[in-house]
């Protein structure tokens, strides 16, 4: 991968962010990461995070080691990425129902409190979070965005990793990419309609 | 200059303008501008509605509704992503304004300054945010619409470092004399002319640059500057220092008077199919009644007077006429009467019929909502937002651990923000009265704070108003035993044992109201009811005399004294009072039901069919009005009386809680359910 870009995997918890950084680490990409939350049966293969991205509105020092590499960070703190330097974003994409009926099921085991809305209202919330980030991104030059959905890479993990492989450029390995995807780990899975 | 055919309004907004400070400038010709809109035109008193919050009230304004249709509850809001608090924005209001359905009936708006409409909305015409005033140059992008405009606005505004001590000295007269490291108050009050200067040098572009329908202009500077200098307006107040009276006695004349010379200056570019409205939110204390100093710093809602002004001229518009019971609620159902469209049903207001030039009968419609909306310059739906739902959403990514929580501060401050837009949510349904959905929103502010007095004591007069008595009083004894020696505890138990039937314990609880000293105009009023309740009439009318001679436009009052007069028999005083009442404040179902009763005993029986229908119309003790009406129909109109009769048998099966029923201006009590 370029040394030029810090490369941003991104999107609501629980719409696959993790999974992406397994297939980036998978393919050869070096994720920033320091490892402090742990693998539990929600992501039985890690988190991939950096607890100083969750800091970023206040201090982005972290981004100075970033260069080169994978990390990840939520879709709202994408705005608050200084635009002096370039970046590449896949931003993942997943039924919001699912994503929410995940973050609830997570919530739930850890005993936290979830969002009081309604499903469809939460839902309206998130889309909009969305949309404006979407916005933010199509108005920065600096960054470039890969959508990914998140049943894509699931259901047909080899093509989508030579896609990021193609966005990111340099010498990732399509083929380890996609067998770090199991599909067993795609729970709370809307039906498709007919 | 660009003007369409056509009907056009000019709309402009002074917040908290009063009459109590026009009145002496009219006299002595220091607002000529404003008399020539007077003179041939029409004026009013216009009665705000609570809570008495200026983004709450101009979306009101235009929109016809309550704080509960249009969702906008206070001055500032959660940020999008939760990091903190921003003014309130047009994505958090929930329907439409005046503008958009001008829009999507491809009628043009240019609207300036008004209160939460940013981001703009890409309405037919312009939009030039509030935040258009106060953004820096980088951020003014979402300000203006279209954004072409963006630059050449922007350079119209005007920078308080601009300003010449000569433009102060208008205000300040021995401003050469004053220390302004020591003083900051002439800075304060540069950046404040700054503000309406800019407001007034975009207004003036546009008026003549930009074709338009309603041109809507919104001007805060003297809400502002009365909150800073009108404690050193003559009389001087105690606490104000001889020196500091002398330096800013003058303030807030010169700030009427510099709004006249910017009305003069947009009346200069209407045509003669223009009507004029000039209208203000609310009104300002300035004479004896303005708190002291520290006291107005602490609460600023407390300068502020239930009624502001309302002026119009045009040709639709009748000449030297009085316009009485009108609220802010009315002015967007005027505006649409007044270009030719529906009011909706769904308005909390009404159009001002009675001084329009030609007979109208307004068209309606169920409401504007839903209703070609890819034409009405919406927002597109994916960025309105309730910001408590926003708020919501980003706690639950902090729990998931995404995000870092914010300080401890900005989250005291988001929950603070969001608990006072509660509240004002909850003022305002009271106000109506809403009290089953107060009840909810109350339950959930006393759980969060349990030592809130307000909460505490409106949510115990929201369960006795829906006779819910057994929990209204665990509510009150459950309070602190000093506050419940407090007049505003005493009465509330009073009113809870009267709906208990024990009338000496009423006493007992006025009693000791009134022996804990009363000073509030409120509080006079409801010792008033009180004694209403107890038949003891005399007494009732005292208080409410009282109250009258604390604040003397005072509705509540002078309906209780038109009850008390009635009670007596004495019918002509009676009407007097119930028509000053509803004089001013229309939507007033009590009232205008009191000055229907009044009118039928003194055998006016038409005007009083007429009063019936309209405290019927705004949804006054149905079943109680439809006997009323029924009987006066029956000599004259069979068809309207068996109209009423269906209704009232049909109502009288429904269980009731209405004191009324047990009064004797009811006459013989309806059957119960």
């Amino acid at each position: 991968m370029s040394s030029n870009f810090v490369t941003v995997v991104s999107g609501l918890p629980r719409s696959g962010t993790s999974l992406m950084m397994q297939m980036l680490a998978a393919g050869g990409a070096q994720v920033l990461t320091d490892g402090q939350r742990t693998a539990d049966q929600h992501n039985p293969r890690g988190y991939f995070e950096l607890e100083a991205v969750k800091h970023t509105r206040t201090d982005h020092s972290w981004l100075a080691q970033a260069e080169g590499k994978a990390v990840k960070v939520v879709h709202l703190l994408l705005p608050n990425l200084p635009v002096d330097r370039q970046y590449r974003v896949i931003f993942m994409q997943r039924e919001l129902i699912e994503v929410i009926a995940s973050q609830r099921a997570m919530l739930q085991q850890q005993g936290r409190p979830a969002a009081a809305l309604p499903d469809a209202r939460l839902a309206e919330v998130f889309a909009k979070q969305l949309g404006d980030v979407r916005q933010w991104l199509s108005r920065n030059p600096n960054f470039r965005v890969l959508h990914l959905q998140h049943r894509d890479v699931i259901e047909m993990p080899l093509p989508v990793a030579q896609q990021i492989v193609t966005f990111l450029g340099g010498d990732l390995d399509p083929k380890r990419m996609a067998v770090a995807v199991e599909s067993n780990l795609y729970r709370q899975r809307q039906t498709r309609p007919q | 200059m660009v003007q369409l055919p056509g009907k056009k309004v000019l709309l402009i907004g002074w917040d908290a303008a009063d009459w109590e400070m026009i009145n002496p400038l009219l006299q002595s010709g220091q607002m000529p501008a404003l008399a020539h809109l007077l003179k041939g035109g029409v004026r009013g008193n216009l009665a705000t509605i609570q809570p008495v919050l200026s983004p709450m009230l101009w979306t009101s304004l235009a929109t016809g509704k309550r704080a509960d249709k249009h969702g906008i509850c206070g001055f500032t809001e959660p940020l999008a992503d939760g990091s903190g608090i921003g003014p309130v924005r047009s994505t958090s209001r929930k329907c439409k304004a005046i503008w958009n359905i001008l829009s999507q009936n491809g009628l043009k708006s240019n609207i300036v300054g008004w209160f939460a409409t940013n981001p703009a909305e890409p309405i037919n015409g312009v939009m030039i945010t509030d935040q258009f005033l106060v953004s820096p140059e980088a951020k003014i992008a979402n300000t203006v619409h279209p954004p072409e405009l963006a630059g050449s606005m922007a350079a119209l505004r005007v920078t308080p470092d601009s300003l010449m001590a000569e433009d102060l000295v208008a205000f300040i007269p021995r401003l050469a004399e004053l220390d302004l490291k020591a003083d900051d108050r002439p800075l304060k009050l540069a950046r404040r002319l700054a503000k309406v200067a800019s407001v007034q040098a975009v207004a003036t572009a546009l008026i003549q640059s930009e074709p338009w329908n309603l041109m809507g202009v919104y001007f805060d500077a003297i809400d502002q500057f009365g909150h800073e200098f009108m404690s050193f307006h003559p009389p001087r107040m105690p606490g104000i220092t001889e020196l500091d009276f002398e330096l800013y006695q003058h303030v807030m004349t010169s700030c009427y008077r510099f709004h006249d010379m910017m009305l003069y200056t947009l009346l200069q570019y209407i045509d003669e199919q223009t009507n004029v409205i000039l209208v203000s939110d609310h009104g300002y204390e300035s004479g004896h009644r303005r708190p002291p100093p520290e006291e107005a710093k602490r609460n600023p809602e407390g300068c502020h007077r239930g009624f502001g002004i309302a002026c119009l001229k045009g040709p639709d518009i009748k000449e030297n006429e009085r316009l009485y019971g009108a609220t802010i609620l009315d002015v967007t159902p005027t505006i649409l009467t007044l270009l030719g469209l529906p009011v909706g049903g769904d308005m909390d207001g009404r159009p001002w019929l009675e001084v329009f030039r030609k007979q109208v009968k307004p068209e309606r419609i169920f409401g504007w909502e839903g209703v070609g909306d890819d034409k009405a310059g919406l927002h597109g739906s994916e960025t309105r937002q309730d910001p408590a739902e926003a708020a919501q959403a980003i706690a639950q990514l902090v729990e998931l651990g995404y995000i870092a929580p914010p300080g401890k501060d900005v989250q005291q401050t988001i929950r603070d923000t969001l608990r006072c837009n509660k509240v004002s949510l909850v003022r305002a349904l009271v106000e109506t009265p809403r009290m089953a959905q107060a009840v909810p929103l109350l339950c959930e502010l006393t759980a969060e704070k349990k030592d809130d007095e307000w909460c505490v004591l409106a949510l115990a007069r929201c369960q006795l108003a829906l006779g819910q008595l057994k929990q209204a009083r665990a509510l009150l004894e459950s309070t602190a035993p000093a506050a419940q020696l407090s007049p505003q505890v005493q009465l509330l138990l009073a009113d809870l044992a009267f709906a208990e039937g024990n009338k000496a314990q009423a006493l007992s609880h006025v009693e000791a109201a009134e022996a804990n000293g009363l000073s509030h105009h409120l509080l006079f009023n409801q010792v008033g009811h009180a004694f209403l309740q107890l038949e003891r009439w005399q007494a009732a009318a005292d208080a409410f005399r009282k109250s009258l001679e604390t604040e003397p436009e005072n509705p509540a009052a002078l309906d209780g004294l038109a009850t008390a007069h009635l009670a007596q028999g004495e019918w002509e005083r009676a009407v007097e009072k119930s028509l000053e009442a509803v004089g001013l404040v229309h939507f007033y179902p009590e009232a205008h039901f009191h000055l229907a009763v009044g009118l039928e005993r003194s055998g006016q029986t038409r005007e009083a069919t007429a009063a019936y229908e309209t405290a019927l119309g705004l949804g006054y003790q149905p079943a109680l009005l439809h006997r009323h009406l029924m009987e006066l129909y029956k000599p004259f109109d069979a068809e309207k009386a068996n109209q009423h009769q269906r209704a009232f048998t049909r109502l009288c099966r429904q269980p009731m809680y209405r004191a009324d029923f047990n009064s004797n201006l009811a006459g013989e009590a309806p059957p119960s359910a």
